[in-house]
């Protein structure tokens, strides 16, 4: 058995790796932590923090230094998660690739490769509305998937 | 909570202190402290079924078979919102017919489930409820840890349209993990 656990960086996709190793465990299934970072997103976020700013070097300076960031921190939740997952005694290990969110995941998920995939209910902004979740990307992945409060 | 009070005063060394505790409520949505990190015990499981839930595929047995310990309870659910449209429009004896008809479903789906679940040595309940599939989940849903349910429970789904709305209810309301098969 192999699990496919969807890491934003987020805490519900942290909650979401402990379900994971939960069911690993006890059926010494494989867990794979999977993350696709948006450079898009992180443009968005460095154009519209950086709108007022009146140097276009600016932006792209804030742009890479955010980016940077975003994969600094994305690595050390991962390498947390890594760990606990070994001292638990879980196979597990880490894929972190670049590109849209959906299609990347939708990837992976339906890969074939997978008999369970995990998530957790809410991204990096906290507790909104899931229903975009679920219609953009629940709804597309083949295996069960597990959406973790 | 050592790595969270690390984070805080890496993060917020000048703030941090005396206003920890407030630092911790007004940003706890986005923080995993070292007592949220445990691994989760499962130890009740409520899986609804109904007409449009026809199979359960394999990889959610082996799921299940993750939680040996845990309480299964099916629930086969009859929708008494469309038995009673039956009963408006056509009368009581095809509403009759319906609700008869579902209970011979239910007895189907849930003698399938019995084989399998029992195959997997887990302890299970079931049941056949006459009443609201969202309304009555959500209802109950609070005296279980976990929920297995499939995408189109409650209604027709499409391809573009590939989770019905009363899961969509469902996994919104309920504040427990939801399996979707």
């Amino acid at each position: 058995m192999k699990i496919l656990v969807l890491v934003d960086g987020s805490k519900w996709s942290q909650k979401a790796a402990l379900h994971a190793f939960s069911v690993a465990k006890r059926k010494n299934a494989k867990v794979i932590l999977f993350s696709v970072l948006d450079r898009k997103e992180v443009r968005a976020i460095a154009f519209h923090l950086s709108i007022r700013s009146e140097s276009i070097d600016d932006i792209q300076r804030f742009e890479e230094t955010a980016w940077r960031d975003t994969k600094r921190s994305i690595k050390e939740v991962i390498t947390a998660l890594l760990e606990l997952g070994h001292r638990e005694g879980v196979n597990c290990s880490f894929k972190i690739i670049e590109g849209s969110a959906k299609d990347k995941i939708l990837e992976e998920a339906n890969s074939g490769k997978y008999s369970l995939v995990v998530m957790g209910a809410y991204g990096k902004s906290g507790k909104t509305r899931i229903g975009s979740l679920l219609e953009d990307v629940v709804g597309s992945i083949e295996p069960p998937v597990m959406i973790v409060k | 909570m050592v790595k969270f009070t690390d984070l805080i005063t890496r993060k917020f060394q000048n703030i941090a202190g005396s206003r920890y505790e407030e630092i911790l409520k007004a940003y706890e949505e986005f923080f995993l402290t070292e007592e949220e990190m445990v691994i989760p015990d499962i130890k009740s499981i409520l899986i609804p079924l109904d007409r449009y839930t026809t199979t359960v595929p394999d990889e959610v047995y082996e799921t299940i078979s993750a939680y040996p310990n845990a309480r299964l309870q099916l629930v086969y659910m009859i929708d008494e919102n469309v038995c009673r449209l039956i009963r408006d429009t056509l009368g009581e004896e095809d509403a009759k017919k319906f609700r008869e008809k579902e209970e011979r479903r239910a007895s189907e789906i849930l003698s399938r489930m019995r084989d399998r679940i029992r195959e997997l040595g887990i302890a299970w309940a079931e049941d056949t409820v006459f009443g609201d599939k969202s309304e009555y989940v959500e209802s109950i849903a609070g005296e279980y840890d976990m929920l297995i349910i499939s995408k189109h429970y409650g209604s027709e789904t499409t391809r573009t349209h590939t989770v019905s709305p009363v899961v969509f209810r469902i996994v919104q309301y309920v504040g427990r993990p939801v399996v979707l098969y």
